[in-house]
């Protein structure tokens, strides 16, 4: 929190300070709009705590937001105008969207940034717990899948996965591996200057801001790792790229936006995958509904598919 | 012998004056072309390897001789603790850096306006600027090496000479 809230026009601020303990814990994202007031979500959901009327974004506060977030120096940001996101110190993240420059039909960069959604990074220690006895088999990982909508905690999920595999749990005799991140987004590592701001254990090694396909390669035969993280695979190199790890003995944790197996196998790039059973495991996340908490159902799947075990867990 | 002692002393500053100012001829194309050097450091940092300013600054302070090292590293200290935009923290320190310099207000005026574009520009903007900035400099300098040239030896012998003048005068 301390990482943000100097970015923050100083009504926002206040506005933040002014929540209750349990509200700004649970605070997910914070969203910025031109011109519109301020949006917090809590929880997954608007948070309408405030008494008064939100604080609305002025042009002026967007721009001094953006340069408060390159730290004065537009320039070293070019290549994060032109993705559309900063991971700034803390793994936080910072969403950008504006009025974006082409050149022969590719994105240049952003050029008015008047949108920020600043989602905070929890790192939750300890969630991927629940699912250790079935991915580790005779001393190994099994190749495993995560498959979940958008915000299920895929992410949360496999930052865990990295960190007990490169950790190890000397109480259950599971001995720390090497593992290698590609971490294409920033996400699961939330590197800055090339430095994991998230815990991940003393044995990892993360290719920051790498495209995935060339990256599980480049992984492969420079660091030899034993388990190897990625992210949301789904384009047709990212499949080649996966069966040559899968082929050449390394363990791959990925994870993929989708709502069900069944809807996954309809997709073009990956059904291949799902239909050769290189993967030993599938991990279904689904968001639990009901409660007024944040969390998620997993269901653990096997090699074909039939569910072996699901548990409830709530995220925060 | 009291006499001797007078015409001394009246002799004795007023070449040391004319040397002050001098000085001031001199110091100035020495001080332009440190700036010179720090905006083409600057220039190499911000295009190759995307440098944030306030590490630039760091660098710099260690890097460049004494008058410009001191601005950046109080531009580097301000960056570092307070929460103010770079074009006031640059503005500021121009002006608190200003009574230590031989520099003349035409350079304060390019400092100036280079602050102003300093960090909110994308790179090849940015290049421009520096460019810009680089290119009065230069100016400024020719200018400067004329003025010394022409200046520094006679404001130099002037001092002595009205000395001079002045002991003739009360003699």
């Amino acid at each position: 929190m301390e990482q943000i809230l100097p970015l923050l026009p100083e009504s926002f601020q206040q506005v933040i300070h002014h929540m209750p303990e349990e509200d700004r814990n649970n605070l997910e994202e914070i969203r910025c709009r031109t011109g519109r007031p301020l949006e917090l979500i809590v929880s997954g959901k608007v948070w309408k705590g405030f008494e008064e009327e939100m604080p609305i974004f002025h042009p002026d506060q967007a721009r001094d937001m953006l340069q408060k977030i390159s730290r004065y120096s537009l320039y070293a940001l070019e290549e994060e105008l032109r993705r559309g996101y900063v991971t700034i110190r803390g793994g936080h993240r910072i969403g950008l969207a504006g009025r974006v420059i082409t050149e022969n039909g590719h994105v240049l960069r952003l050029r008015d940034v008047t949108f920020f959604n600043i989602r905070l990074a929890k790192q939750k220690v300890g969630a991927a717990l629940p699912l250790v006895p079935y991915l580790f088999k005779k001393g190994r990982w099994l190749s495993s899948l995560i498959v979940g909508a958008p915000q299920t905690g895929k992410t949360t999920l496999i930052r865990d996965l990295a960190r007990l595999v490169s950790e190890g749990m000397p109480d259950r005799f599971i001995q720390a591996q090497k593992t290698g991140i590609v971490d294409e987004r920033s996400e699961i590592a939330g590197c800055v200057d090339g430095v994991p701001q998230n815990r991940l254990g003393s044995r990892t090694d993360v290719l920051d801001g790498c495209p995935k396909a060339e990256g599980m390669m480049m992984m492969i035969r420079s660091m030899s790792p034993d388990v190897l993280i990625v992210d949301e695979i789904g384009r047709k190199e990212d499949t080649e790229a996966l069966f040559e790890a899968l082929n050449a003995g390394v363990a791959v944790i990925a994870t993929a936006h989708g709502f069900t197996l069944e809807q996954l196998s309809q997709r073009p790039t990956l059904r291949p995958l799902l239909e050769s059973r290189l993967f030993e495991r599938y991990i279904i996340l689904s968001r639990l509904k009901k409660t007024e908490k944040s969390g998620s159902r997993l269901t653990v799947c096997d090699k074909l598919g039939r569910s072996m075990a699901s548990a409830q867990e709530i995220w925060q | 012998m009291i006499h001797f002692l007078g015409a001394s002393l009246i002799l004795f500053a007023s070449t040391s004056t004319g040397f002050l100012i001098a000085g001031r001829y001199r110091s100035r194309p020495k001080e332009i072309r440190q700036w010179r050097s720090a905006l083409q450091s600057m220039e190499a940092e911000i295009l190759y390897s995307r440098v944030p300013i306030e590490d630039v600054s760091r660098h710099l302070s260690r890097q460049l001789p004494k008058p410009v090292s001191f601005f950046f590293d109080q531009l580097q200290e301000k960056l570092a603790s307070g929460d103010q935009p770079l074009r006031v923290s640059w503005r500021q320190t121009v002006e608190q850096f200003w009574p230590v310099t031989a520099l003349k207000n035409s350079e304060k005026e390019i400092l100036l306006q280079f602050g102003e574009t300093l960090g909110a520009q994308d790179v090849d903007n940015q290049k421009k600027h520096i460019q810009l900035a680089l290119a009065h400099l230069e100016r400024e300098e020719t200018e400067a090496r004329a003025a010394q040239t022409a200046n520094e030896k006679m404001i130099k012998s002037l001092g002595f000479l009205a000395g001079v003048l002045l002991i003739l005068l009360f003699i």
